[in-house]
């Protein structure tokens, strides 16, 4: 199929970037990063400046239980908002992926604060080194309690969270024994949270009585520790928690899991995490890269993702469209697109996560400690409709500062012949690509349309974007 | 340090009313409270999360007593009549009708002293008698009633039956103004959140004086004035009781001294399980929380201090009332003059 438009290469590089390292891009966008290219881009996501969104006190005078958050929208709708208002996506996307592999829900918790506050650390630490981000989760109260590390006496272990950190959060099975697993909660004795018997009260009755609920804190209680020697992973000393991090973040088979992680969250989907241990990474090569910057630089997260967007891996068109889109790429790239919350917060933004849910991503409340397999476990008979029904009520609804603003620019363009059309639709919509097959699907309804003159420019534009953006490549990044 | 004094005025500490419940007794992320004869105390509840029999009755006027009497129920979520979907604030006029603004619907909604229905007025517009977001809503001493249409950034004025009379302001004054009260001259206050300041007024709508308390007020959601003129801002953004002279100078401020209600300590009594625990846990903020947190997150942990203070008010004897959204109680303070 014959494009009359010529996109640069450059252009679709850097749209291919911001679907991976954030959700997507507004024309204007686009066009900005454009201007100062990839490269330039890269750092800009990295490294954000003057970064803005919309304020908590505007989005709480309006959705009060998004501070207290004691039911099931606050927290979760709270995070919608940052994710589609921050012009610094790449925060959020980092605290997605970490809350889709250190996996905690909100369910055992029975009240948000916890979990929004561990978001918020996701956020923070997200892209420095991995061992202050293993410190940092072992000291998160939402996961002492979601894996019992305030059972974890010196007397009587607790190996819940060892055991999910070795396994799940840093080296994956096959890597460590059981005996490790059982040293490695020896350390983390003492790591507990304030008032836990008063948490765990309120959190297994689900009660709110009698003034909500409280934030929770950290606490090391040094006479809880298990002082005593220990053998970890080969080594032998009075290890503590930050030891055992220290010893975990320098092994092979760490660097290897991380790599192998944001190759799957950014790169191109992988088999679910429980067969990585079986099958053989997609890019070996490129996870190999990847060790290396980790090794270099101190187990730091920004340079290992700096590594992969510049490298010639990502930029190679045999990536782009290599991902099933999550619902939550999905939901929030549409809201940003639309400008859904452009005049401010909505009693609707609820459906926003409703939408999520139903496609099959509850955030804030992961199926597992796995999380998410994503891939095309997101896409059924079922949550596909969900997909496709989203978009195109999004979309069709003029009424969003976002739609209103593409629609007008479009309708200027009614008079281009149908491919010219069609590719101006793709452009506004961020430089999307689309399959020659459904390119002609598209060119057949415009020609019709166009001729027999039953859409008007409005309709004919609305008509249009809808299509595109229920098409199989739309959910596609 | 929970409080700050001038030589010649402080507030002291009396009791707090109210703990969570989504039906009946009990508020849910209240938002606005009135003040009636009797001592009643009329509590708006804001929060539409559906529980679990899916629709969320705790959007509803809780009527109770400064003795912890509760009285009653007005209101509830919903697009019908007498009901609300984002409910902003509570008024009564003088024969203690209860007036309810909902800033989704762009109504007042008026129910009897009872909480029966009898009507509703207003609807989406820019025009006069028209709203974008009513907020704040207040009668003065003539039955007139002043509603912050707070998306026009204006302040209308209405009759009892919703009559429009007139209105002032405009964007270049107001910053999506919320709460709004009158002293005993008939003078309003205005919260003009998004400016950080308390705007005095005239009857006829003149501004008379800008308040920020030497530039201390941080999104003030809530106003009060004694009749001495003292005037009570809830300076949400600093989650902060402050009082201002009636010339606007700062002259006490507080984090709040919540105790145990009356109600909370009877939900207590009877759950062993959760009160051993809490009465063993360290519910304040001591701990090692970073220093640079906002006043709001230092609130979170803490069990005395305000935690999602939105609103003020003062009855006939000066007492102070201090409405906490996500404590879902009210503290109440006698002044010492």
């Amino acid at each position: 199929m014959v494009t009359k438009k010529k996109v640069t290469e450059s252009k679709y590089q850097i749209a291919h970037l911001l679907r991976r390292a954030g959700f997507g891009s507004t024309l204007e966008e686009l066009n900005h990063y454009e201007s100062v290219g990839y490269k330039k881009t890269v750092d800009e996501l990295l490294t954000p400046t003057d970064v803005t969104r919309m304020p908590d006190s505007l989005i709480m005078r309006y959705h009060t239980e998004t501070s207290a958050t004691m039911g099931p929208y606050g927290g979760p709708t709270e995070w919608i908002y940052r994710m589609v208002s921050t012009n610094a996506p790449l925060s959020e996307k980092i605290a997605l992926f970490w809350h889709t592999i250190f996996a905690t829900s909100v369910t055992k918790l029975s009240g948000a604060i916890p979990m929004k506050r561990q978001i918020s650390m996701f956020r923070d630490n997200g892209l420095n080194s991995f061992d202050n981000l293993l410190i940092s989760l072992s000291k998160d109260p939402a996961m002492i309690y979601w894996l019992d590390n305030w059972t974890n006496h010196k007397d009587e272990i607790n190996e819940n969270y060892g055991r999910e950190l070795l396994e799940l959060f840093s080296m994956g099975v096959g890597n460590y024994t059981e005996t490790d697993v059982k040293e490695c909660a020896r350390a983390f004795t003492g790591w507990t949270v304030v008032n836990g018997d008063y948490i765990d009260a309120q959190a297994s009755k689900c009660s709110f009585q009698p003034y909500g609920r409280y934030a929770w804190q950290f606490q090391y209680l040094p006479e809880d520790h298990d002082n005593g020697e220990k053998t970890f992973l080969g080594e032998t000393g009075n290890f503590t928690g930050e030891d055992i991090v220290r010893i975990i973040c320098k092994q092979e088979a760490t660097a290897t899991f991380i790599s192998r992680h944001i190759c799957n969250f950014f790169l191109a989907d992988e088999v679910p995490v429980t067969q990585w241990p079986y099958v053989k990474p997609n890019n070996p090569k490129l996870i190999e890269k990847l060790k290396k910057v980790y090794f270099e630089t101190d187990y730091n997260i920004k340079e290992m993702l700096r590594a992969l967007f510049l490298s010639e891996e990502f930029k190679d068109r045999s990536n782009f469209y290599k991902k099933v889109k999550s619902p939550s790429e999905l939901v929030i790239s549409v809201t940003r697109l639309t400008d859904k919350f452009g005049n401010g917060p909505r009693l609707d933004a609820r459906n926003i996560f409703l939408a999520m849910v139903n496609m099959g991503q509850h955030i804030y409340n992961p199926p597992t400690v796995e999380g998410w397999h994503g891939g095309l476990e997101w896409s059924d008979t079922g949550t596909l409709v969900e997909r496709i029904n989203f978009c195109s009520e999004q979309f069709g609804n003029t009424e969003s500062p976002g739609v209103k603003k593409i629609i007008d620019s479009l309708v200027a363009k009614y008079d281009e012949d149908p491919l010219d059309f069609i590719d101006s639709c793709m452009e506004t919509l961020g430089s999307i690509e689309i399959g020659d097959e459904t390119k002609k699907t598209l060119i057949s309804f415009a020609r019709e349309h166009k001729s027999e003159g039953s859409l008007g420019p409005t309709n004919y534009a609305k008509a249009m974007m809808q299509l595109i953006t229920t098409t199989r490549e739309y959910q596609l990044c | 340090m929970i409080t700050a004094k001038s030589k010649n005025f402080s507030l002291k500490y009396k009791k707090t009313i109210g703990f969570s419940g989504k039906r009946g007794r009990g508020f849910f992320y209240p938002r606005d409270l009135a003040i009636g004869s009797n001592k009643k105390m009329y509590v708006l509840n804001r929060s539409h999360e559906v529980d679990s029999y899916g629709e969320p009755e705790s959007v509803r006027v809780v009527i109770c007593d400064l003795d912890d009497g509760f009285h009653g129920v007005a209101g509830h979520f919903g697009e019908k009549d007498g009901q609300f979907i984002w409910a902003t604030s509570v008024a009564l006029d003088s024969e203690g009708m209860i007036y309810v603004s909902c800033e989704y619907k762009n109504t007042i909604t008026v129910f009897d002293p009872e909480g029966n229905f009898q009507y509703k007025w207003g609807k989406y517009g820019t025009g006069d008698g028209e709203f974008s977001g009513p907020s704040g809503i207040r009668f003065d001493q003539n039955d007139n009633l002043w509603v912050v249409d707070h998306k026009n950034n204006r302040i209308q004025q209405y009759d009892k039956f919703g009559n429009y009379n007139f209105s002032f302001g405009d964007s270049k004054l107001f910053n999506l103004p919320w709460g709004i009260n009158l002293d005993n001259q008939g003078n309003i206050y205005v919260a003009d959140w998004g400016n950080n300041r308390i705007l005095k007024f005239s009857t006829d709508g003149n501004l008379i004086s800008e308040m920020n308390g030497n530039g201390i007020l941080k999104n003030p959601s809530g106003v009060a004035v004694d009749k001495n003129g003292t005037i009570y801002v809830a300076d949400s953004g600093n989650e902060t009781l402050q009082v201002l002279s009636p010339e606007g100078e700062p002259i006490f401020s507080t984090r709040g001294q919540a105790t145990m209600s009356q109600w909370g300590q009877e939900f207590l009594d009877v759950n062993p399980d959760e009160a051993y625990p809490r009465k063993s846990s360290d519910l304040e903020y001591n701990l090692d929380i970073p220093k640079n947190s906002s006043p709001h997150t230092i609130s979170s942990y803490s069990d005395k201090y305000f935690w999602g203070l939105t609103a003020v008010a003062v009855d006939e004897d000066s007492r102070v009332y201090a409405l906490e959204t996500n404590r879902h109680r009210v503290q109440i303070f006698d002044p010492i003059q």
